[in-house]
């Protein structure tokens, strides 16, 4: 499981305040990018 | 003979909380090794990409935790909104959608998937799943619609380049209460029905929640001890798994930490007892050095 470890630090977490502005863009789309790319490496390596 | 016995079991207690004392900080000193890994420095281009990536993913999130908001069993309607959205961006890509029914209490609900496949070992299965249902009371951005919004993101990244094996996305189903690790569980439904057809899964990764990111110190909780061993800044990705997993756990980590530099936390390795070499092997064969 890859995870920002949801109840451990998401103060939003199974709140109705948990909503897309409450998410860090810009961090979550660094951290997307290396997700993806690990998962292509995972898929390729022999 | 009352006073010696408490004295006694006080001398005994004393020498219990010593013997942990010393226990729980050789722990930390033998087993509190982050990996040294050089990580990545990202050019331009990637920085571009990225800047692209965020804005897709954010729209994702948009429609699933803003648009339509509550998606559940309890919300049906909801729920089939949000399998159309993701049936919608996968049919975009030209992908073509499996759609895995069950009715529960007389409500149809689904699973739908997509697959690239390998052109190496094509027989072994990457699965990369989200769930995406959200829990009662909750339009769930982050829990989970970041991690569908990911799963949409990376099936369109991989399409047409060459993999060795096939990479099956799913996404799941009734992965909140009350259906979490039930027989309507949508994971479970999968599971079963992957074994039934002798599927090889290689390597199953859950996509989790994972939109949220703090350089607040003591930002990040943990579950007892662990946070003895860890940051106390919530900025990292977490990859997590079950013993059996460990493997798995440790290749995901190295393949993450040499495709970004963004943080990441995983289990942490033995490196023998004070004063030994202090040289660990990682599961890739890359020689690390402890601090």
């Amino acid at each position: 499981m890859l995870t920002d470890t949801a109840p451990y630090r998401y103060p939003d977490y199974h709140s109705p305040s948990d909503r897309p502005q409450s998410l860090n863009a810009r961090e979550f789309g660094r951290a997307a990018h290396g997700i993806i790319e690990t998962v292509r490496r995972l898929a390729a390596s022999p | 003979m009352l006073t010696d016995r408490g004295f006694g079991r006080g001398i005994t207690l004393a020498t219990l909380a010593a013997v942990a004392v010393t226990a729980a900080m050789g722990y930390r000193t033998m087993f509190d090794v982050k990996r040294r890994v050089p990580r990545p420095v990202l050019g331009g281009a990637a920085r571009g990409e990225i800047e692209a990536l965020q804005a897709r993913l954010m729209r994702h999130v948009e429609v699933l935790g803003g648009e339509i908001g509550e998606r559940n069993l309890f919300k049906p309607e909801a729920l089939e909104n949000a399998a159309g959205y993701i049936s919608h961006v996968w049919t975009g890509q030209e992908l073509a959608v499996t759609r895995e029914s069950f009715d529960v209490r007389g409500r149809r609900c689904e699973n739908l998937f997509v697959e690239q496949q390998g052109s190496g070992r094509p027989e072994e299965i990457v699965l990369v799943g989200a769930h995406y249902d959200s829990v009662f009371g909750s339009p769930g951005a982050n829990d989970n619609a970041s991690g569908v919004a990911i799963l949409l993101e990376m099936s369109r990244s991989l399409r047409g380049i060459p993999l060795r094996r096939t990479v099956r996305f799913v996404a799941f189903v009734n992965e909140e209460p009350p259906y979490f690790q039930t027989d309507d569980m949508g994971s479970r439904r999968h599971a079963r029905r992957a074994r039934a057809r002798g599927e090889r899964i290689v390597a199953m990764i859950s996509l989790e929640t994972l939109g949220y990111y703090t350089d607040a110190p003591s930002s990040q909780q943990y579950p007892f001890p662990l946070g003895a061993f860890y940051p106390s800044a919530g900025n990292f990705v977490g990859v997590v798994g079950n013993l059996g997993s460990r493997a798995l756990v440790r290749e995901v980590l190295a393949h993450f930490m040499a495709a970004t530099d963004f943080p990441v936390e995983g289990p942490r390795r033995w490196r023998g007892f004070p004063g030994s070499t202090g040289r660990i092997t990682g599961h890739s064969g890359r020689r690390a050095t402890a601090p």
